[in-house]
């Protein structure tokens, strides 16, 4: 079996030759056996037709011989001569008389006990007949009636004259009047109705033969046909010619035809040489179509395999070159586009990896300026104080601050540390407004170590300074830190509120920051920013919020959870 | 187009159909016609099939002619179908010997009753119903065979070559000079008959068989027939002027017309018949038992008396006219049996020796 697994060709080679042989095979019998069955069953009718005219014509015969047979056993002046001590030959004009019919075919012997006295034959009486045995015995027996049996005389083999015998009625001595039929006569008889390839058989219930005719010359054929009746076999058992047995009425006769078999065997050999030969046709035809077949089917995928191999080793430019239409050239541009496309794409990754890389060194590069700016405004602080020049002091420190606060990676940081960075913001917002505004923190102290994200806070304050307070000399803003139960129950919520008595927000505004509409807060994009990050941190039951209250201002409020630690990475915090 | 394809398609597709379906049709009908031949063949074979009780095997050593009108017969009367096995005595025999368990013979019919005598055991004795009307010369002791016809030995002679005066008379006249090497006689070996004339010749002459057999192959001068059936030509066509023979083979021939003629040896004769026996473990015995009576009743004799030219065994058949009287002389069937062997063997010897 791992043979023809092996193989895509054997494969294809054993299914046609198996569907092949089966259809050629099958068809094949099944076309030898129509055919003879189909022959055998003409030549059976045809056998039957001529068996039942041999039959018509012995019975019509011998029928003609019993209505003799009856006339001149019971004729009248037969009677009275044959009556007498010395009959004379004036039997002889009724015997010829009333045989006239059937004399052609048989001699009409006249028998006063065993002694043949009267006869038709040409050339002398018929041999005697034992008058205790045999014939007699049984027509004696069966007094009117015809009785039909063989000459015991010569008997042979090869068949014995037949004897149809009536005895002569009502007369005192044993007279019998015989129809004595020759095998020459029956063959006559039957002449025309045979050919050359027939035979025919008259016997007697026990088949023993009054003739063989034809090919049944030879006895052959009765004496299969005997022991096949002796060992309660079919009679038609191991002949090779059909045989036909049928009984000639109730006279204990059988004829027995014999044809030729429809089919000599040769013929039927014959028929199956064909069938043979086309199997050995169909073989050859087989491996023909499967070599072109697998050629066809793997040859392609041979060329795919092969490219795959080619592939995998790593040679993205591997090309099948496939000049076909069918899915096998499908699956090769398919496969081509496939390499191309996954080239580009390594490509694309190497391109990118690259890329990441160089910005990794810039950033690298670009960390850093921000300690140097950092240590600069140090020294610029201390420049400062040293000169007494204490706003530039304040700037450089409060810009410091924010700076490190900026740059520093962490990005949550406790609300204390938020405040002191917006501290420092307004420390330089104040310097660069010339003291218009004043911040006022107010945060509860269990309050200053929640975690919120990093740069909340100064957004907030910053749009308050550059938008609410725009053009004010007395500018307040308020940042206030409460705790507050969330809307589950099941903690306290962080609210953030930023005050400030400037302009006031707009309408428009605060519909924006509740639908969350970024197109609208486009313009305030610290708020918009703001409110996105606490959103995505803590989800949509957080954010911020504005109000506009009646004394004038705003109330900027920002809710989020109250959380001692990172919300996402706790192990960064630790 | 699609739907002109699909539609050729489906035209195809029932002209499979229909033609599966009539080739069906076809082996139906086949099968119906078959049948109707396979009943007439049941019918037929049911009515003259033989079943075994109504079977007999006979094994056979007489002539067709006698045989088969009597076997035909005996079917007719018994409705017992009679399977025959025709072959030589010897032959017939030995097979019956090569194959005792088998089954393959229910009886032997014919052949002289000294080798039924010798091969007794092969036999299984059966005592037939007319057995107080048969002629007690030739009776078994046992009933392991029963006597069939009785055949006579007579001589027989050219009647163009040889004067009625010159003819033998006696068994003695054989050894005349002038019959050397004219003396039709087939082989031992080959002719039951032969060895029984031989017998005959020793029981008549009370010589010894060591001095008989010698002498009498001398008086052959080696001219040996290879079958008895060769006497009669033999004889009526001039290559041998004398010969003996049976009676009902010689009056046979007579009656035929052949020239020759027949003479009752002056000392009397033998007439040993010829037998029939029920083999052991015969599968249709009964019936073999029904065969030997039917053998041996009036009606056969009678019968095998007058068309036969042989005589009866049963005492109350009556000779025809044309029929002689002989003299029989007191057989000894069981020495004729007994010394066998020994006269194959100095037939042999003294066959070889003359040879060289």
């Amino acid at each position: 079996m791992s043979i023809i697994k092996g193989s895509f060709k054997r494969q294809i080679f054993v299914i046609f030759s198996t569907v092949t042989l089966i259809l050629v095979i099958i068809g094949g019998i099944l076309t030898m056996q129509g055919f003879q069955t189909r022959i055998i069953m003409d030549h059976e009718l045809q056998d039957e037709e001529q068996e039942k005219l041999i039959n018509e014509r012995l019975s019509s015969f011998f029928y003609d011989a019993e209505v003799v047979l009856l006339k001149l056993s019971t004729n009248e002046e037969i009677r009275k001569e044959l009556s007498k001590i010395r009959p004379d030959m004036s039997i002889y004009t009724q015997l010829y008389d009333i045989s006239a019919g059937i004399r052609d075919y048989c001699s009409i012997d006249v028998y006063i006990g065993g002694e043949c006295r009267f006869s038709t034959r040409q050339g002398g009486m018929s041999a005697p007949l034992p008058e205790n045995y045999s014939i007699l015995l049984a027509t004696r027996e069966a007094a009117g009636k015809s009785v039909y049996g063989m000459d015991p005389v010569n008997a042979s083999g090869e068949g014995s004259a037949l004897l149809i015998a009536r005895k002569v009625a009502n007369i005192k001595r044993d007279a019998y009047v015989i129809v004595r039929i020759e095998k020459e006569a029956l063959e006559n008889r039957l002449g025309g109705l045979l050919n050359a390839r027939d035979g025919f058989i008259l016997a007697n219930s026990f088949l023993r033969p009054y003739c063989m005719l034809g090919t049944a010359e030879d006895g052959h054929v009765l004496a299969s046909v005997r022991k096949n009746l002796f060992a309660g076999e079919k009679y038609t058992n191991n002949i090779k010619s059909n045989v036909y047995i049928s009984e000639l009425g109730d006279r204990g006769l059988l004829g027995i035809y014999i044809t030729m078999p429809a089919f000599e065997e040769s013929a039927v050999g014959t028929g199956y040489r064909i069938v043979l030969f086309q199997v050995i046709i169909s073989i050859i035809l087989c491996l023909i179509v499967a070599s072109r077949m697998s050629n066809l089917f793997s040859k392609p995928i041979n060329t795919l395999s092969i490219a795959m191999k080619r592939f995998r080793k790593g040679d993205f430019d591997t090309k099948i070159e496939l000049d076909r239409e069918d899915e096998f050239g499908q699956l090769a541009s398919g496969f081509n586009k496939m390499t191309s496309q996954l080239k580009a794409n390594m490509q694309e990754r190497v391109d990118a990896e690259r890329r990441v890389n160089e910005a990794r060194i810039e950033m690298m590069q670009a960390q850093l300026n921000p300690h140097f700016l950092y240590n600069t405004l140090d020294t610029i602080k201390w420049v400062a104080k040293a000169n007494q020049v204490p706003e530039i002091a304040t700037l450089s420190a409060s810009l410091a601050s924010i700076l490190r606060s900026s740059i520093s990676e962490s990005r949550f940081v406790t609300l204390k540390q938020e405040c002191e960075l917006v501290e420092s913001y307004c420390e330089i917002q104040k310097i660069r407004f010339d003291d218009s505004f004043d911040l006022t923190v107010d945060v509860p102290v269990k309050l200053q170590n929640v975690i919120v994200p990093k740069l909340i806070l100064q957004p907030m304050v910053e749009n308050s300074i550059i938008h609410g307070l725009e053009g004010r000399r007395d500018g307040h803003i308020v940042i206030c830190a409460k705790a507050e139960e969330n809307a589950h129950g099941d903690g306290d919520d962080l609210i953030l509120t930023i005050t400030d008595n400037g302009a006031g927000i707009s309408d428009e505004m605060i519909e924006a920051l509740k639908e969350d509409d970024p197109e609208k807060l486009s313009g305030h994009l610290g708020l918009n920013n703001v409110n996105t990050i606490i959103r995505l941190y803590y989800g949509k039951d957080y954010g911020v919020s504005a109000q506009r209250p009646e004394e004038g201002g705003t109330v900027m409020t920002l809710r989020i959870p109250i959380l001692t630690n990172e919300p996402v990475k706790e192990q960064e915090e630790t | 187009m699609g739907g002109v394809e699909r539609k050729t398609h489906f035209h195809n597709f029932g002209r499979a159909v229909t033609a599966l379906l009539l080739s069906a049709c076809l082996l139906f009908l086949c099968a119906c016609t078959a049948g109707k031949r396979a009943a007439s063949i049941s019918h037929i074979t049911e009515k003259y099939g033989v079943p075994v009780d109504k079977q007999l095997i006979v094994y056979t050593s007489h002539k067709e002619e006698v045989y088969l009108p009597i076997i035909r017969e005996f079917e007719n009367t018994t409705g017992i179908s009679v399977e025959i096995h025709a072959g030589g005595t010897a032959e017939l025999f030995k097979e019956v010997r090569d194959n005792p368990d088998a089954g393959i013979c229910d009886i032997i019919f014919g052949g002289g009753i000294e080798s039924y005598e010798a091969q007794k055991d092969l036999f299984l004795p059966y005592e037939a119903v007319d057995k107080d009307k048969l002629d007690k010369h030739y009776l078994s002791e046992d009933d392991s065979y029963t006597a069939f016809t009785e055949l006579p030995l007579v001589f027989i002679y050219n009647t163009k070559l040889v004067s009625e005066d010159e003819a033998p008379r006696s068994w003695y006249d054989l050894f005349d000079p002038k019959w050397r090497g004219q003396i039709a006689f087939a082989d031992i070996h080959t002719s039951g008959t032969s060895y029984t004339i031989l017998s005959t010749l020793s029981q008549v002459t009370k010589e010894s068989v060591r001095t008989l057999i010698p002498k009498f192959l001398n008086q052959l001068h080696g001219r040996l027939l290879d079958s008895s059936g060769r006497i009669i030509p033999g004889v009526s066509t001039g290559s041998f002027l004398i010969g003996i023979t049976l009676e009902e083979t010689a009056m046979k021939n007579i009656n035929a017309g052949q020239d020759i003629a027949m003479i009752y040896p002056a000392e009397g004769t033998s007439a040993l018949p010829d037998g029939c026996a029920i083999v052991k473990n015969a599968p249709h015995s009964y019936n073999a038992g029904k065969f030997i009576d039917f053998i041996i009743n009036y009606d056969t004799q009678r019968y095998a008396t007058d068309m036969f030219m042989r005589r009866p065994v049963r005492t109350d058949v009556s000779l025809p006219s044309s029929y002689a009287k002989i003299d029989q002389i007191e057989f000894d069937v069981k020495r004729a049996a007994g010394d066998e062997e020994t006269y194959f063997e100095l037939w042999d010897e003294y066959l070889s020796g003359e040879e060289e």
